[in-house]
């Protein structure tokens, strides 16, 4: 029992070390990350602190004071005072409280929402800032992490789609989604919607099947004549699209990756929800590269 | 000091909860540990079909040691407890005698009709609350019986002013009862419109209202189960034990009326960033703050009624587990709050952080005054020597490296992963998965695990040490009983 207060000392010291060791590298400038270290040493602290005190207390000091009148079962009180530290801390935390209600993060105007706006505004701007002349290695290296966070848990760490769980973005299109397109058409709100690729364009089975793996397999095979004679006009000769036409339908461009992420996507597979106002421009920029690498094998 | 005039206080009821807190304490704890190895060791979740995972366990092992031993634990030190400090005996009333036996009888049946129902999957989901409407109305007939039995000994007491203890027991039953009926308003959907088992219910509240009431429970079950009963014990058990009176009856003044005021609003701290409208998070982060310190006046008096008795504290166990018991009870009262603040929350929460907290305070605190408790009542009730003392010493310390194999691994697990969630690379994406963590955490998960199984060694060396003392402790003379420190065999 003697060394109870350096056990408890070094079991502090230690247990704060081993912590260290571990988040020392991750926590950064990060506010949160700081005050909860922060919380773990005084927590520690002042418990260990408060108790060294007392323990103090039971070996150099003697019990005093006035004893009450009344005994229960043999148990007596003594009319002290309260420890004025107590005291003093307890009226501290009454007046902190106030101080927070009413001035501090008052309980009328306060808003968790709010907070949040304001805080991913100010970051995406230093975002913005520190990134404004971005080198092509590091906007590469941003587009891959970028993508494995927020497009691979359903295109797949590969890009592959996971067996159509999403769409295949190893390539721009497959036979499936340009099938889909013909007989539903299709908006990717990159043209005014007067102008937008409306259903049933072509109704023949054969020819659809046709254009649809001469498109899916990077313009090659029969389908050719019949893609020349109806696609064409609107997405280009060589499918790289007219701008304000037709869109792109052989490789992939930063405009579509934008319009996708504002907008979501319907298609043959199912739905893929909008990320309007998550990202920045760069980031944006970034993935667009990555996916149209991705498409191209170059990774 | 000692009873000048000793009453025939009658101790039968309190007899039976020492047995019930006794099998409770190793069924919860067993459990406990069990599925502390689960999580280090996911494969042990298949060794007795759906009985045996994790999910089946962990309401088992919540409410095996929460409402089955520490709730023994509170009833059986009130049947002893209430007598004394009242100067009142149960044999006076044959009225009180039935309703205490009746009372251990509703009981013990409810938590093992629990038991049955839990393992067999049959929950309302609501932690901590898991229990159907046919056994919430079980608990709430036990409850007004021991409602009965508090106002009625009460009723007759001879001692004219309560003592503080009697206070935190009236604290526990009037909240424990206002929380236990407000959280379990319960939809019979069979009975309602003709859906499902006869037992199913859904709850009468939805979506944050019910994660509201929820929570304002959970956080409140700690606050009149862990927290004011077992404050009740130690105001006994401390000066009893120790010969000493109480340091500073204002400051048990203030510290109850601090803690009566500012307990019931911090249950919102447990939904900091959801839903719950801005204001009340607020409330139940600000009021966690100002809790810290009705909390502490408790610790702190208790510690400075022990003021120059170092002596005691190295040669009676007791002393020393209610000692450090008071110091875990200040450790887990100033984390709770700590960890309620918005800023600090927003890492804590979902993380090991929090069972650590939760563990600091249910084996440092609540689980070592339960032992001090029954220990000290065993010689009294049984006139029995108590077996061993080495015993008792070897429990101590080998509960005390438990809990702090337990916390210090869930500290280090529990921050950890939550930097680690937050971690970002230069581009602001995260930057570990999910199971990144685990694989950093599974060590600490083994070593927590150690911890439980040294805590549970330590309670079945208590019950073997209680048993002993039953079977084969020394006959005490009245004169040996009725003193301050218990009699215990300083030899064996």
């Amino acid at each position: 029992m003697k060394n109870i207060i350096i056990v408890s000392v070094v079991v502090s010291l230690v247990l704060i070390g081993i912590i260290y060791s571990y988040v020392g590298n991750i926590i950064g400038d990060d506010m949160v990350n700081i005050l909860s270290m922060l919380a773990a040493i005084l927590i520690l602290g002042i418990t260990v602190g408060v108790g060294v005190k007392y323990v103090n207390q039971m070996k150099n000091d003697t019990a005093s004071g006035e004893l009450a009148d009344e005994n229960w079962d043999g148990i007596g009180e003594y009319k002290n005072d309260l420890p004025i530290g107590w005291a003093v801390v307890f009226l501290g935390t009454i007046v902190w409280a106030i101080w927070y209600w009413f001035a501090g993060y008052p309980l009328w105007a306060y808003s968790q929402i709010g907070e949040w706006n304001e805080e991913v505004a100010t970051h995406q701007e230093k975002f913005e800032e520190k990134w404004s002349n971005i080198s092509e290695e590091d906007l590469s290296r941003m587009g891959e992490a970028f993508f494995s966070v927020n497009c691979a848990p359903c295109h797949g760490v590969q890009g592959d789609g996971m067996d159509g769980k999403a769409a295949d973005l190893t390539k721009r299109l497959d036979a499936s989604a340009v099938e889909y397109a013909i007989r539903n058409g299709s908006d990717n709100h990159l043209v005014s919607e007067y102008m937008s690729m409306p259903a049933g364009l072509l109704w023949n089975a054969v020819e659809i099947k046709q254009v649809s793996n001469y498109v899916a397999s990077g313009f090659t095979g029969i389908g050719k004549d019949v893609y020349e004679a109806n696609c064409a006009s609107c997405h280009g000769m060589d499918g790289m699209g007219i701008p304000g036409v037709g869109a792109n339908i052989r490789t992939f461009t930063p405009d579509l990756i934008k319009a996708v992420l504002d907008n979501g996507k319907k298609g043959a597979i199912g739905s893929m929800p909008s990320f309007k106002g998550r990202f920045t421009d760069t980031q944006e920029k970034a993935v667009s590269l990555y996916i149209e690498k991705l498409r191209k094998g170059e990774l | 000091m000692g009873n000048q005039n000793p009453l025939a206080y009658d101790y039968t009821v309190a007899k039976w909860f020492l047995w019930a807190t006794i099998a409770f304490g190793i069924i919860g704890m067993t459990v406990g540990v069990f599925i502390a190895f689960q999580m280090a060791f996911p494969e042990l979740n298949y060794l007795f079909g759906e009985y045996g995972t994790f999910s089946r366990l962990r309401p088992l092992h919540t409410n095996g040691v929460a409402f089955g031993f520490t709730m023994s634990g509170i009833f059986a030190t009130w049947y002893y407890v209430g007598q004394r400090v009242l100067k009142v005996s149960m044999a006076e009333s044959s009225f009180l005698m039935a309703v205490g036996k009746l009372h251990f009888i509703v009981y013990v049946l409810t938590i093992l009709l629990a038991v049955v129902t839990l393992l067999s999957g049959i929950t309302t989901s609501k932690e901590y609350a898991e229990l159907e409407w046919p056994l919430d109305l079980m608990v709430t007939l036990f409850w007004v019986l021991w409602g009965v039995s508090i106002f009625g000994l009460i009723g007759i007491r001879r001692e004219r002013t309560l003592y503080i203890s009697i206070w935190y027991y009236i604290a526990a039953f009037l909240a424990v009862a206002m929380l236990h009926v407000f959280n379990n308003m319960e939809v019979p959907t069979y009975f309602v419109a003709g859906v499902g088992d006869w037992y199913h219910s859904v709850s009468l509240y939805a979506g944050t209202n019910d994660a509201l009431v929820q929570w304002w429970y959970g956080h409140n079950a700690v606050a009149f189960v862990f927290t004011t009963p077992i404050v009740a014990m130690i105001y006994y058990f401390l000066p009893k034990e120790s010969g000493q009176a109480v340091y500073s009856y204002k400051l048990s003044l203030l510290s109850f009326w601090g803690l009566m005021f500012v307990y019931l609003w911090a249950g919102g701290h447990h939904l900091i960033y959801s839903t719950v409208p801005d204001w009340m998070q607020t409330m139940g982060s600000v009021f966690s703050i100002v809790l810290i310190l009705p909390s502490w006046g408790s610790a702190i008096n208790m510690l400075l009624t022990m003021k120059g008795e170092w002596e005691q504290l190295q040669s009676n166990p007791l002393i020393k587990f209610m000692v450090l018991g008071s110091t875990f009870y200040m450790l887990s009262t100033l984390e709770g709050p700590i960890q309620a603040i918005k800023s600090v929350n927003a890492l804590a929460h979902f993380t090991d952080w929090i069972p650590g907290h939760v563990h600091d305070g249910t084996l440092g605190w609540v689980g070592f005054m339960i032992i001090a408790a029954m220990y000290h009542m065993t010689p009294r009730l049984f006139k029995k020597e108590l077996y061993s003392k080495k015993l008792m010493e070897t429990q101590f310390w080998l509960q005390t490296m438990g809990i702090v194999l337990y916390f210090s691994s869930m500290w280090i697990a529990g921050i950890t992963q939550g930097m680690m969630w937050r971690a970002t690379d230069e581009f602001g994406n995260l930057s570990y998965s999910f199971i990144d963590t685990v694989t950093v955490l599974h060590p600490y998960y083994t070593i927590r695990a150690i911890g439980g199984a040294l805590y549970l060694i330590g309670i079945f060396i208590w019950a073997y040490n209680i048993y002993k003392t039953m079977k084969s402790g020394r006959e005490l003379e009245d004169a040996e009983v009725n003193v301050n420190k218990s009699p215990m065999a300083e030899n064996r």
